[in-house]
């Protein structure tokens, strides 16, 4: 056999030697793999869903083009801070000269009063273009990860009506208009500054999943929006590639950023992740990360501990053994390494059994479809754990890593004890 | 004479016993030569195990020198010490000291596996030769847990033998075996010693031993009389 063969081979064997030791430590790390394996596919859920919300719900973009200082201002000041006609045209013909943009979409975006003839309300509304809000409810990813979010209380969809002023009502505004399916008298300031004022036809109340903005959101297709705030130009212009990752979005900001300015144009140019762009998801997911870090840390803990008693009372049990193998001539590492190797073994198939629990326990949960209500959320959204290959191998490489430490700097310490203490001799 | 393969030169060890200082071992000075077949000797506690693991490099003196053909070994880094104890010096001991989940085989190999100058084909070749010195080729694929003592002591035994040592120390090598099985282990280590010329220092009180070997170290108190 060769050295490579030879600490297989006893890294292997050894593992059958005290199997209830063996079993508890296999069980902590393959708990904590699960554990570890079901919160980051928790979180995985969470990001994929806030961003098919905000870059194609909330028509963000993977990145949106605002006029200088408009990511604050476009919606109290839209005289001074939405672009113009020419900046849209200039803006959508620049975006579409990227070989990577895959659709570009202006977005119209304002304030006022909603009427059902009795009573007034105010509204914030959002204009888009209903073909491109067709094409967006029918990708694969927005399906999957925004379903509880994009589909409809009552009614039809924008791209689906003939009328000439469509609004889709949120359902508190809706309630509080006491007439969704009926017509509705929407009056704004244009972005001129004019009064400006349609009557609009609701063809569908909708969740916007948020409870703070239920009783105030309106959506129209981008002809009413252009009529009702009496513009030509837009608040800012959505880019959308198809990989909304950050290592496209931000590059991709920048460098239309540059181009856009080269021609004089004074815009900002944010990616979606922007804090100023997707509030929400930014608050979000960095509670969520901290949580998951904050778990990660703890059962890593776990892992390290359940190692680390696991060799200790493994190297008590082995120091005549290896006692013997440093008097043959072995070195301290390279018996630390033999310990770490069998931990690893010991760690690979402990996180493939936790893996492979964290698959079948998510099946389970989705079967059931729970649903909760996350705090600030308007309705109840699916529990759901999504594990996928790349999290979980993440995982494991963690958990074997921590393992692996663990082990290592025990199993150095012992095989660093001088060896007449290893071999126990009486000295006579 | 014969060629000295290890010197001893005024040789002290100090250990703590709890908070006793204690001279296990003052002013030792002593020389073994190739070909020899000696033993420390000495009733419980007179130093011998001490000396034979300073011997094997496994301990080290307080003081003194030791000298390993012609080279002084105490300065050395452990790196060397552990290629000295890997190839110069073989190491029997009393409770044999075999790792429990490798056969009889792979128990006389794990030295060799050091040597990586060593083909796979002459490590097998050294293998099967110390196994066919300590009688036990029928039994190579054996676990120890399935040896009699006897045969776990002739493993230990071929496993000190297959690096070709310049030095067999044994500790206590007979303290664990039956009546019968000690004189085979004699005989073994007699012939060993007699047909390749192994150069055996072995620890004992058993009368056995101390009677067929060519030279007796008395110590006492841990000092050579």
């Amino acid at each position: 056999m060769s050295a490579f063969t030879a600490t297989l081979r006893f890294a292997f064997r050894n593992l059958r030697r005290n199997r209830a030791r063996h079993a508890a430590t296999f069980t902590a790390m393959a708990l904590g793999t699960m554990g570890l394996s079901a919160l980051l596919a928790y979180i995985v859920r969470w990001e994929h869903t806030l961003r098919a919300i905000s870059v194609y719900h909330d028509f963000r973009g993977t990145v949106a083009v605002f006029k200088e200082g408009g990511v604050k201002n476009h919606i109290a000041r839209p005289s001074r801070y939405s672009l113009t006609e020419d900046e849209r045209h200039a803006i959508e013909v620049t975006a579409r000269g990227f070989a990577k943009v895959a659709d570009v979409g202006a977005v119209v975006r304002g304030q006022g009063l909603a009427s059902n003839g009795k009573r007034s309300f105010p509204f914030l509304g959002t204009g888009i273009d209903p073909a491109l809000q067709k094409k967006f409810a029918a990708r694969a990813d927005v399906r999957k990860w925004a379903a509880d979010f994009t589909q409809l209380r009552s009614g039809t969809q924008l791209w689906e009506t003939t009328s000439e002023n469509p609004v889709g009502v949120a359902v508190g505004l809706a309630r509080l208009l006491s007439n969704a399916g009926e017509g509705v008298q929407l009056l704004t300031q244009g972005f001129g500054g004019g009064f400006s004022a349609i009557d609009a036809d609701v063809v569908h109340s909708y969740s916007t999943g948020v409870a703070l903005t239920e009783d105030s959101r309106v959506r129209m297709s981008l002809g009413a929006a252009e009529r009702l705030f009496d513009t030509k130009g837009a608040s800012w212009v959505a880019v959308f590639l198809e990989d909304s990752s950050r290592g496209q979005s931000i590059p991709f900001a920048r460098e239309l950023e540059r181009r856009l300015r080269t021609q004089g144009l004074k815009v900002e140019v944010l990616a979606w992740q922007d804090e100023r762009v997707s509030p929400f998801y930014v608050g979000v997911m960095e509670f969520l990360y901290m949580m998951g870090f904050s778990f990660f840390l703890l059962i890593s803990g776990v892992v390290a501990l359940a190692v680390v008693n696991s060799v200790l009372l493994t190297s008590f049990e082995r120091a005549k053994e290896t006692g013997t193998l440093r008097a043959v001539g072995y070195m301290p590492a390279r018996l630390a390494a033999g310990f770490t190797f069998e931990l690893m073994l010991l760690g690979t198939m402990a996180t493939l059994a936790g893996n492979a629990l964290c698959f079948l326990g998510s099946m389970g949960v989705n079967a059931l479809n729970l649903r909760f209500r996350p705090p600030g959320f308007a309705d109840t959204v699916q529990f759901m754990l999504t594990p996928n290959l790349i999290t979980c191998a993440a995982v494991a490489a963690a958990v074997i890593s921590v393992a692996a430490l663990s082990a290592f700097l025990m199993a150095l310490r012992l095989a660093k004890t001088p060896i007449v203490s290893l071999l126990g001799e009486e000295r006579n | 004479m014969s060629a000295g393969i290890v010197r001893l030169e005024d040789v002290h060890k100090e250990y703590l016993l709890g908070t006793t200082r204690v001279n296990a071992l003052t002013g030792v000075s002593l020389e073994i030569h190739a070909g020899e077949f000696a033993a420390l000797v000495g009733t419980s506690g007179s130093g011998k195990s001490t000396l034979l693991n300073i011997v094997g490099l496994v301990d080290r003196p307080t003081r003194g020198r030791i000298v390993l053909e012609g080279e002084d070994v105490l300065g050395l880094e452990e790196k060397k010490l552990a290629s000295l104890r890997n190839r110069k010096l073989g190491y029997v001991f009393q409770t044999f000291n075999l790792i429990p989940v490798f056969t009889a085989h792979e128990n006389v190999e794990v030295p060799l596996l050091l040597q990586k100058e060593i083909s796979r084909q002459e490590r097998e070749e050294r293998v099967r030769g110390a196994l066919a010195d300590v009688g036990l080729t029928d039994h190579a694929h054996k676990f120890p847990d399935t040896l009699s003592g006897g045969q776990r002591q002739r493993v230990a035994i071929a496993r000190a033998l297959v690096s070709r040592p310049k030095l067999v120390l044994a500790d206590e090598p007979t303290a664990n075996l039956d009546s019968t099985t000690t004189h085979q282990i004699i005989d073994m280590c007699l012939g060993l010693n007699e047909r390749h010329g192994v150069t055996f220092l072995f620890s004992t009180h058993d009368e056995k031993l101390m009677s067929r070997v060519s030279r007796r170290i008395r110590i006492q108190d841990g000092r050579v009389v």
